[in-house]
Parts: C-alpha cells; structure tokens; sequence
C-alpha cells in the first residue's frame, strides 16, 4: 500500500522522533538509561524478596524467572505511550503534514530501544555470568545447555513488537475521539498483569485446569514462550507434590502469532482509515 | 510548464460533532439513547484554480473567510471534503513557526528536528547548518534552550530553518511579519530569491503592502467562496475599494 511507502519515505524523521523522546528522557535524570534497567530490576528484587520471605512460594530460585518483567514492561509501556503519541503530538500534526502512524511507531521503537538493553542485560546475566554472584542462583537453572530452543526469543520479541504495534494504532486512534482511553487502559493494563504468569508460576495455572483458555492470551502465551526457550522448567512443589512442569507451549506460541499478525491489521487499517478525521478533531 | 498547484471544485466541511469527548459521558448518553448529533460548518465552497510554477499568489480576506483552512488542505493537514487537490513537488509549510520545536532542546538541537519535520535528512541540514544559524542572527544563543528564547528569537530561527530547505512550494501563513524591519528585509530578499529559483509561494496575509510587495497574483475569499482570481494590482483595488464607506 502507498500508505506504507510513505512512511518508508519518512524515515528520517522517525528517526529524529526516536532520538527526541531518548534524548528528553533522560536529559534531566541522573543515571540516565541505567534507570530503565534499574527500575525493573528493583521490581524482581522486591518480588523475590517477598516470595521468599512472605508469600510461600513453592518455586527454587524463582528470581531467575522473573525476567520476563522485562518483556512485560515493554508491553505495557508501548500500549500506555502509544495511546497518547497522536494527541501529546496535537500541535505538530495540526501544522506539518506527515504520515500520522510514524508517530505511535516513534513511540514504540523508543521503548524496544529501553527493552534492547534490558535484554542484553538478561542474555549477558543468563548465559555469560552464569552462577555469580549470589545464593539466589543455583546451577542447574543456568548457564542452561544452550538448547537450540534459545533462538526462539528473536520471534518472540518479533511477534511482540506487532502485537504492541498494532494496539497502540488501535489505542492512539480511540484516545483522539475518547480522552479518557488513556486512564482505562492504564488501569486495565494493571489488572492485566495478574494475567500473565509473572506472580506465580504457569505450572500451578495448569495444575487448577485453567491452562487452555489462559494461553489463549497471546500475552501469556508469548511471555511463557519466552521464558521457557530461555530457562528449563522451575521445580514446582504444591502440598509436598511436584506439579508438571509446562515446557514451551508451541500451538499457543503460533496461536498469539496469528493474533499479533491480526491485531497489527486491524490496528493499521483503522488507523489509515480514519487517519484524516483524526487530526480534524484534535 | 507544468502546473505547480491545482485546486478542482474543492470544498472543505467540518463536521463538528457534539460527541461527548470520553468514555464515561458517551456511555451515560447511550443509556439514555440520546447519540452524538454533528453540525456542518461550511470553510470553504466551490474553490478552483491553477497555479503554474514559480508564481506568487497572495490570499486576503476577511477574519474566517477560509484562507488559513485553503492553505492546510494545500499543506496535506486536512482532506478536502469534496474535490481535488495536487500539489506539484516538495512542499515547505510556515503555518506556525517553529512547529516541532521542543523547549528543552538547545537552538541547534531544535533546527535539527524541524528540518527533519520540514522534509531533509540530518546530512542535509549539516551542510546548511552555517547558513541557517547565520540568518537566523542568534549567534550564540543556538547552544541555549529554546525555552529561553524570546518570541522574536523563536521566529527568526524557524523562518531561518523554512528558507533553508529550498522547497518547490512554499505555503505561508501570516507569518511574513516577524522580527525588526532589517530582518524583514532579509526576509524579502530571500523571497525574492525564491522567484528567481522559480520557487512557486502560496502565502496568507492581512498586510497589504506586503501582499503588494510579493504577489503577482491575488486570491481573495469571502465568506468561503472565491470572490476575486487575478492580477495582484486589480484584485487589490478591487478589495480596497469595496472596503470604502459608501459600500
């Protein structure tokens, strides 16, 4: 479609867009973009430390796996920004013309920048550092033998990306006509956390019965996905029974990326559609 | 010769729809079956014309006569509601000054995004970047935050930045008059410039002298039609002349 030559053509200044939100967030921030590491990772340090000592936990060295808040945070940092990138941009697009889905695009490969460091963080502790530093760590989890399975992360984060992409066209295009969007989808995106398996572990989703229409989530299924092609199966222990251990769930994984696929054409084709009433009413 | 713009049988109507601006509202008003009801304003009826390259076209009229929607439907902001529009090669638009300018960024950072904004890449703007800042006569405030430029200062280098992406068609609205009388100048040079480049210029304006100064050619708009199409000199006359008291 030309629509898409178009923002081929422009991009420039997606680029200059990228470097403006990078440049603005951590213009004024002592850190700078240590902070998008360190602030997820006080997250695991807080939740382990209340799995550990507060909640009872049946899973050895759950810490480890909850590095998938990394790619969880990218979910819900895209769909929050995205939603407001047409209408935080209103004077902008009033008075230039430019392809108006550069501007959710700008917004979400400004946090995949934030979720590439993360992630070379988490390969880097995973598979270089290995059983240092702490008593958290147990080997066995990891360095794992490097299963081919490892690669499955690239379409993982791939598939996550057009899911992202496609809600936040969906959502930047609804935040125009319906202000209030933004708020319902920052409350929703906190309930939708307790959806995914980042509290507890998928085994004990399986273990009530629930798995099937759980993984139907396309967000479960590619955070399940990514955190088992990463690490082996935790050893999970439910009233002195070791529940089944959930490998990587493959039909799922296929499932969330017809879903992505669709969402991301949904999501584009709406907002191609209405692009130009769009800027009439901001 | 090509033409540089064509206007066919435009007409621009907004729907302004009393549509409840969140969720919440849309939600009660439905309980209640009551939905959103949409007022038609008419900006601009039955618009035609053509504009061969390298020409310049001045456009007066009244306060909301449809000047500033013709030159965003020129600009690509808005879709013409029925009609149709080609504009002929790469466009600059001065509709605000500044646009994509960000206060925290220095004066050097913004030129940057508002070249980008404007069509060039950043090679580009580099090798433009000594005339810009040279034009735009802030010497060493292009280090400083624009947040703490003063309006003038803000003008000078947005019209430094416009004037340097060397557009094929350059749309400008009311913003002709920015800065001290030596920067104005500076600015008509470079408009002059312009037509000798075969530059074509669309611009909107209330000041007739500069209109005068510029135009070869003038559109007025009254009350969103095409009221007069020709030579500046008798469209201005025109114009003047149904402004006297006996009228």
């Amino acid at each position: 479609m030309s629509s898409l030559a178009e923002i081929w053509r422009f991009r420039p200044l997606i680029l200059e867009l990228v470097r403006r939100d990078l440049k603005l967030r951590y213009k004024n921030s002592i850190g700078g973009i240590a902070w998008s590491l360190l602030n997820p990772l006080m997250q695991i340090a807080v939740i382990t430390v209340l799995m550990k000592f507060i909640l009872p936990t049946p899973v050895k060295d759950y810490s480890a796996y909850l590095f998938i808040l990394f790619l969880w945070n990218f979910f819900q940092v895209s769909l929050a920004d995205g939603c407001v990138a047409i209408v935080n941009n209103a004077t902008l697009v009033r008075k230039v013309y430019f392809p108006r889905a550069i501007l959710p695009l700008a917004t979400l490969l400004g946090n995949l920048f934030h979720f590439a460091i993360a992630f070379a963080f988490t390969i880097l502790y995973f598979f270089v550092l290995g059983t240092y530093p702490s008593h958290l760590f147990v080997n066995g989890v990891y360095p794992g033998p490097l299963r081919p399975e490892i690669f499955l992360v690239l379409p993982v984060i791939f598939f996550m990306i057009v899911l992202c992409l496609g809600f936040s066209l969906i959502l930047a295009y609804l935040n125009v006509f319906y202000e209030d969007v933004r708020f319902i989808v920052t409350a929703l995106l906190q309930l939708f956390f307790y959806a995914v398996p980042i509290l507890y572990p998928i085994e004990q989703v399986k273990a009530k019965g629930v798995y099937d229409i759980y993984m139907l989530n396309p967000v479960a299924a590619l955070l399940v996905t990514y955190q088992r092609a990463l690490l082996l199966p935790p050893t999970v222990t439910q009233k002195g029974v070791q529940l089944p251990a959930v490998g990587v769930p493959w039909g799922y994984f296929s499932l969330a990326c017809v879903v992505s696929t669709c969402v991301l054409g949904v999501g584009f084709l709406l907002f191609e559609h209405y692009k130009w009433e769009m800027v009439e009413r901001l | 010769m090509t033409n540089s713009i064509e206007v066919e049988n435009v007409s621009k109507t907004f729907r302004v729809m009393h549509r409840e601006a969140s969720v919440k509202a849309a939600a009660f008003k439905w309980l209640r079956f009551q939905f959103a009801r949409a007022e038609e304003f008419v900006a601009l009826h039955d618009i035609s014309f053509t504009v061969p390259r390298g020409q310049t076209v001045g456009v007066i009229g009244s306060n909301g006569s449809g000047k500033s929607t013709l030159l965003a439907l020129l600009a690509r902001i808005y879709r013409p509601t029925t009609g149709h529009i080609t504009v002929r090669g790469r466009v600059a638009t001065l509709l605000e000054l500044g646009a994509g300018f960000h206060p925290e960024f220095t004066g050097i950072e913004n030129v940057f995004l508002n070249g980008v904004i404007l069509g060039l890449d950043r090679a580009e703007i580099e090798r433009r970047l000594p005339a810009i800042i040279d034009f735009a006569e802030i010497g060493e405030f292009m280090d400083t935050k624009v947040k703490h430029f003063s309006s003038g200062m803000i003008t000078r280098l947005g019209f430094s930045v416009a004037v340097h992406v060397e557009p094929d068609v350059l749309l400008v609205d009311e913003v002709l008059a920015v800065g001290d009388v030596q920067f104005q100048e500076k600015c008509y040079a470079k408009i002059e410039e312009f037509k000798q480049r075969g530059v074509t210029i669309f611009f909107v304006s209330h000041d007739m002298r500069a209109i005068a100064r510029v135009s070869d050619r003038v559109l007025w708009l009254d009350n969103h039609a095409l009221r007069a199409d020709g030579p500046a000199a008798k469209v201005i006359e025109e114009y003047d002349s149904s402004h006297q008291p006996d009228h």
